[in-house]
């Protein structure tokens, strides 16, 4: 055999085996520890509690109407039965809840007045707090008193309303609480028409609240 | 004539025969035994414990030591801007000295992070004896803890789950590549 030959088999064979022990000493001196995290997240979410709903002025039965005056002073019975409250329940975002109120005044007439109450409830799984309302686009953070609304945009205020204090209050898991608004119909509200507006109340985690700027 | 070349004849087996023997008489063969006793390069946990920040009864949690090689933790109720802490205590429980090679965190959702601190990359755990023996500076443990936050990000989901896992590799000290 040609020495050169026989000298570089030896030498990949010694090489061979040196990383041959190489290769075990790495597999054998080490250890790995693991921690396996598992975070499941929690749910926010409320709802309009079914049958908590109450209208002063309601279709069924029939009832006799109110009025007040304006800044929704003086609020009395009428003698009539002429205007009526509906309402409907409604889960839009189709998750077993209702999270939307339709409410729906018939055949009312300036001066008419109707108060609405109803019930928040907590079916989530963390604390909320109920943060601000948006009324017709405008956030309030606080009681915003006595709204005048244009709903027909014809620089007039067609009705007046008033939504209850609930700002900050806080709600575990199953809380309710007792949210109510009214509404007033001004003199200059047109005839033969439907006029809508939209009210959402905006609630955050408890621990995500802050108090307005 | 005959008679004198046996006798030079015996004369030389014999003298053959006297140096070999006196070859045998003078060697000795010394023997060493050497016995290799390995080590063992061995890490475990010995301990852990979850927290938050929370000022409320909200979320719950359960951090179990399934093996000594294996944390599982599972935080139960989370949402965002909470953090959530892990300590946990590494314990050098074999022969050989360690340190930490590297740390890695797999399948940590975007929506979340995460902070580790008291254990780094480097970072070594000496073993029992050398701490029973008063090594200076020997430490056979290593307190660590991990901090996990969800975002306030909208594409953390409600009503979810996500595993992550934190897999710290400790390698024999003289090996450690920095």
């Amino acid at each position: 055999m040609n020495p050169k030959i026989g000298k570089i088999i030896a030498l990949f064979t010694a090489l061979m085996i040196a990383l041959l022990f190489t290769g075990i000493g790495y597999a054998m001196w080490q250890k790995t520890l693991t921690i396996t995290t598992t975070v499941k997240t929690g749910k926010l979410d409320w709802e309009i509690e079914s049958g908590s709903v109450t209208i002063k002025d309601p279709e069924d039965p029939p009832t006799i109407d109110s009025t007040c005056d304006v800044g929704m002073t003086h609020i009395r019975l009428l003698d009539k039965n002429v205007g009526y409250g509906t309402y409907e329940l409604k889960d839009t975002d189709g998750d077993g809840d209702y999270d939307e109120l339709e409410v729906t005044l018939g055949n009312v007439y300036p001066c008419y007045y109707n108060h609405i109450d109803f019930w928040l409830h907590n079916d989530g799984s963390i604390p909320l707090i109920i943060e601000k309302v948006i009324i017709e686009g405008h956030e309030y953070w606080s009681t915003p008193g006595v709204l005048n609304l244009d709903l027909n945009s014809d620089g007039n205020p067609d009705i007046e309303l008033r939504w209850g204090d609930s700002f900050g209050t806080q709600l575990h898991y199953c809380e309710s609480v007792d949210i109510s608004f009214d509404v007033h119909v001004l003199q200059v509200a047109p005839q033969g028409k439907t006029l809508t507006f939209t009210i959402s109340i905006v609630a955050v985690q408890y621990n995500e609240y802050h108090l307005p700027p | 004539m005959k008679t004198k070349m046996i006798g030079i004849f015996a004369a030389l087996m014999i003298a053959l025969m006297l140096v070999g023997v006196s070859y045998a008489m003078w060697e000795k063969t010394i023997t060493i035994t050497g016995t290799v006793y390995t080590g063992v390069v061995d890490v475990e946990f010995c301990g852990v414990t979850v927290s938050s920040d929370e000022t409320k009864v909200v979320s719950s949690w359960d951090a179990v030591v399934t093996d000594p090689e294996h944390i599982t933790v599972t935080i139960d109720n989370a949402y965002p801007c909470i953090w959530y802490k892990i300590d946990a205590d590494i314990n050098n429980v074999g022969t050989i000295p360690v340190r930490i090679q590297s740390i890695t965190v797999t399948g940590l959702p975007t929506y979340a992070e995460y902070t580790l601190s008291g254990a780094v990359k480097g970072d070594q755990i000496d073993t029992t004896a050398m701490v029973t023996a008063g090594v200076h500076g020997a430490v056979d443990f290593l307190p660590f803890d991990i901090n996990i936050h969800l975002k306030n990000d909208p594409m953390t989901p409600m009503d979810d789950s996500f595993t992550f896992t934190v897999s710290i590799n400790c390698v024999q000290y003289n090996e450690y590549k920095p």
